[in-house]
């Protein structure tokens, strides 16, 4: 329990004994009476002597020097030639005379000439007599103190209470799910309810979400029929979200509107409504809310608009469909790494040259992020557009080696599968091109796996590229199987998926279509580890689909 | 984790890196490469990689600029001691004689 006077005891105990003091002093029953505006009106907070219920009676009050709102008095009966004093001192003793005197002679004090004093105008006015004055003054200062107390704890509460809304909105960077938390943060601890309103594309505003203290009204808030709806959705209330600087007092309905801003810029505002909305206190804790929900919605904008460009410059290094190869299954496996916000660097594409033939390309611009993505992208589309100009691949790569070479700071390492006409009994003859990339690795249909193409150089290094080019045969049911390093660098502790990882995988996937043996061999190196991959993962896969002669 | 210690051998600088070279060192390594290629009087610098267990495509694109910058600095610049499986990782990218070489492209 508080200890408002320091003395360990709360108020109504304090009081009462304070009372009784001056009660036995004045040989009349003492109550005191405050109201600390919280509703309730004016409430007796203690009381010495039994307080004569008897109207007519004239009654003396002292009033206590409290701090507004509160306000409170002493009350005990007016002295003077009019009236008789009940009794009420509790202990017994006679109903003194006009005069004041204790004929039973219980006053222990033997202050009848100071209780005459006491008896002070008589009239039913104010009583300043000192020991009334002391104990008004005493009982103040008591008083004074829980008020103190309780605003400061109030305070500490309302600190601890931003704290949370504050580290709650932190951690939320999704738009959708910011917007469903803030009217929540503030109903029902603060008022009764509230509409978040935002602004559009064309900084028109709307409410985006609601909280009421009773669910059916939510409901009517948003509901163009009822009136609460019409009244948050009219002229005069948008206006007021798009026009107010500061916290306004709106009568339509009777609610606070608070204007929300990030970087200078108006995302929205909260209406919010309830008793008590107008006073200094939730105001303020209503504006630092509003504050933090700004900041968190803007920060959650930004984050959805990365997450957008990501996603477009991503799905701009992809190919927009497979092509239909006749004979030719096609699988692809492309697992991006990172956060949802970051692109990679591996690239993959399949390109018709103009006789007809495909040829499956797959890349690894080294690093990551929005500069590692631009070369990828240009390296994408220059590639292409040389190959179906007609240019030889090795060309093509010398053309490539240059352009990165003059403009670019990283290097790209590179696997390109020509696959040709078939030839006699439906075998397709592949011819695989390595720039800095690992050999793609061949895998028979009876499970018989051995890697394939000659190292060279990556591209945007060196003046010259150094490439032989290798031709296989893929019979029916054979596969071929790129892919890049995220592949054989996922890492489980000290060891490696490695090359060996890819064979093994392959064996087991020997013959199968070809988009399952892309996504079974993504899937067994994602499993390989159980943390996330640090690396992007990109395969592609080519099978002959010719039906294997008997 | 990476390391570095820097001593001298006859007439040239050398670096011996030890850890990985990945993504969280790549960094630190080109730096103190670049470093080293700066504050030395020495006309050759090597890069020990005796004591490196692994190095991904940070960490050869590191080496790749240490490189550029040598040549810039006139400094000759290469890799040395590396393990098979480092070996193997310079001969696929085809940067195999480039960076073991002290000359220039």
């Amino acid at each position: 329990m508080p200890s408002p006077d320091g003395t360990g005891r709360p108020i109504p105990a304090f009081a009462t004994q304070l009372l009784a003091a001056l009660g036995r002093y004045t040989g009349t029953w003492v109550s005191a009476v405050v109201d600390r505006d919280d509703g309730r009106g004016p409430t007796t907070i203690a009381t010495a002597g039994r307080p004569a219920t008897v109207s007519g009676k004239p009654v003396a009050e002292t009033p206590l020097a409290l701090t507004v709102p509160w306000t409170g008095v002493l009350r005990m009966p007016a002295t003077g030639p009019a009236g008789a004093q009940p009794d009420a001192t509790g202990t017994g003793a006679a109903a003194a005379d006009a005069t004041g005197t204790d004929p039973a002679g219980t006053d222990p004090t033997g202050a009848d000439a100071t209780r005459a004093d006491a008896a002070g105008t008589g009239t039913g006015g104010i009583d300043t007599s000192a020991p009334v004055r002391l104990t008004a003054q005493r009982l103040a200062t008591a008083l004074e103190y829980e008020r103190l107390r309780q605003a400061d704890l109030r305070r500490q509460s309302w600190l601890t209470y931003l704290l949370e809304v504050g580290d709650l909105l932190a951690h939320s960077i999704d738009t959708q799910l910011t917007e469903a938390l803030i009217p929540r943060l503030v109903v029902p601890r603060l008022v009764e309810w509230c509409a978040l309103y935002t602004l559009d594309g064309k900084g028109v505003p709307r409410i985006a979400t609601v909280a009421h203290t009773d669910e059916a009204a939510a409901a009517n808030m948003l509901s163009p029929q009822h009136a609460f709806g019409k009244r948050l959705n009219s002229r005069q209330m948008l206006d007021t979200v798009l026009d107010a600087t500061g916290a306004v007092v709106t009568g339509v309905p009777d609610c606070l509107v608070i204007p929300m801003r990030a970087h200078g810029q108006r995302v929205g505002a909260l209406a919010l409504g309830g008793p008590g909305i107008a006073d200094a206190e939730s105001v303020s804790i209503a504006e630092e809310v509003a504050r933090r929900g700004a900041a968190a919605l803007d920060n959650a904008r930004v984050h959805d608009e990365r997450r957008h460009i990501s996603h477009t410059l991503q799905q701009a290094l992809l190919p927009p469909t497979l092509p239909v190869v006749a004979g030719l299954g096609i699988g692809t496996s492309y697992l991006p790494a990172g956060q949802y916000n970051q692109v990679g660097g591996d690239m993959y594409d399949l390109i018709t040259l103009p006789g007809g033939d495909c040829v499956a390309v797959i890349g690894d611009v080294a690093g990551k992020g929005v500069q590692a993505a631009t070369v990828t992208g240009i390296v994408r589309e220059v590639l292409r557009v040389l190959l179906i100009e007609g240019k030889p691949v090795t060309e093509a790569l010398d053309a490539l080696n240059e352009t990165i070479r003059s403009r670019c700071q990283r290097y790209c390492t590179m696997a390109l599968a020509h696959v040709q006409a078939p030839t006699v009994g439906d075998a397709l003859p592949v011819t695989v091109y390595l720039a800095g990339h690992d050999q793609p690795v061949l895998v028979r249909r009876h499970g018989e796996v051995q890697p394939v193409g000659v190292w060279g150089t990556a591209l945007g290094v060196l003046p010259r590229v150094h490439c032989v080019p290798e031709t296989v045969l893929l019979r029916p049911g054979d596969s071929l199987i790129m892919f890049t390093d995220g592949v054989t660098e996922r890492r489980d502790g000290d060891e490696f998926f490695g090359l060996e990882g890819v064979c093994e995988s392959a064996a087991q996937l020997a013959a199968h279509p070809a988009d399952v043996i892309a996504q079974g061999l993504a899937t067994l190196a994602l499993d390989y580890a159980a943390e996330e991959p640090r690396d992007d993962i990109t395969i592609v896969a080519l099978r002959n689909d010719a039906r294997p002669a008997a | 984790m990476a390391t570095q210690e820097t001593h001298i051998v006859d007439d040239v600088c050398v670096v011996a890196l030890a850890g990985e070279i990945d993504m969280s060192t790549a960094d630190d390594v080109e730096q103190w490469l670049a470093e080293a290629i700066r504050a030395t009087s020495l006309k050759r610098l090597h890069a020990d990689l005796s004591s490196v267990e692994f190095l991904d495509s940070s960490g050869l694109r590191a080496l790749l600029r240490s490189k550029e910058a040598a040549v810039e600095a006139q400094v000759d610049f290469a890799v040395t001691n590396f393990s098979p499986r480092i070996e193997r990782v310079l001969r696929t990218v085809g940067l195999y004689d480039y960076l073991t070489s002290e000359q220039a492209a």
